[in-house]
């Protein structure tokens, strides 16, 4: 479980970086600027808690995995 | 008011909850090992105070719920009324057994003040199961959104 967790927040950091990369490089319209700032903060604060997931991870400890396993997200239905 | 909004709402207020949750049991597991996780204090301490706010407002509603048909509750959304027939269900169901379901709701809000090792297992246990409840309304609040989109 700790394998597969670390691996899909590996991967979801490298995916949020990317994105954070790209939102910055893109230019937006003046009226959208309030718009391209909320999802800049909104994907920084993303890729805050996929870090935080890995420095619970390297923790080592099963009785956390749970709250772990719920801060990642799920594919929907 | 409509119904989409409602559950764009209830989504984003049950991931608060979610995330508080999480925050805090493990805070508390990790305490409990004897590990000062001095990182998490803070966000420890608001995510008690949205789990405090969050639980009265379920106090109030399922006070109100015992007392009246739940299509009458006044002031409670659409879809908090559905998680407090959830709530209500479960413990007439006996299908939890920690406080949160057996006990009163205001025995967790003083379990949440309290620095006892005992009383911080007993909330542990209660947050385990109240994020069960959470995470299946939130999974029926995602259907709903993406069968809107």
């Amino acid at each position: 479980m700790r394998t597969i967790l670390r691996e899909s927040n590996l991967d979801l950091l490298g995916e949020v970086e990317r994105l954070i990369a790209a939102l910055k490089a893109t230019p937006v319209v003046p009226e959208l600027v309030p718009y391209h700032d909320h999802m800049v903060h909104a994907c920084a604060d993303l890729r805050e808690q996929v870090c935080h997931n890995l420095r619970d991870l390297e923790l080592g400890r099963d009785d956390i995995l749970p709250e772990i396993l719920s801060e990642n997200p799920t594919p929907g239905p | 008011m409509t119904a989409d909004w409602l559950t764009f709402q209830s989504f984003q207020r049950n991931q608060e909850v979610l995330k508080a949750i999480n925050t805090l049991s493990t805070h508390l597991k990790l305490m409990l090992s004897g590990i000062a996780d001095e990182e998490r204090t803070q966000a420890a301490d608001h995510s008690v105070e949205t789990l405090r706010a969050f639980l009265n407002e379920l106090e109030a509603a399922a006070c109100q719920a015992d007392r009246t048909e739940p299509a009458l509750m006044l002031g409670v959304d659409p879809r908090f009324r559905e998680f407090v027939h959830d709530y209500l269900t479960a413990r007439r169901d006996h299908r939890f057994r920690s406080r949160l379901f057996t006990g009163p709701i205001g025995d967790i809000k003083t379990l949440l003040s309290s620095n006892a090792p005992n009383d911080q297992e007993a909330l542990v246990e209660c947050l385990a199961e109240l994020r069960v409840l959470v995470e299946e309304h939130m999974s029926d609040d995602v259907s709903q959104i993406l069968g809107a989109i």
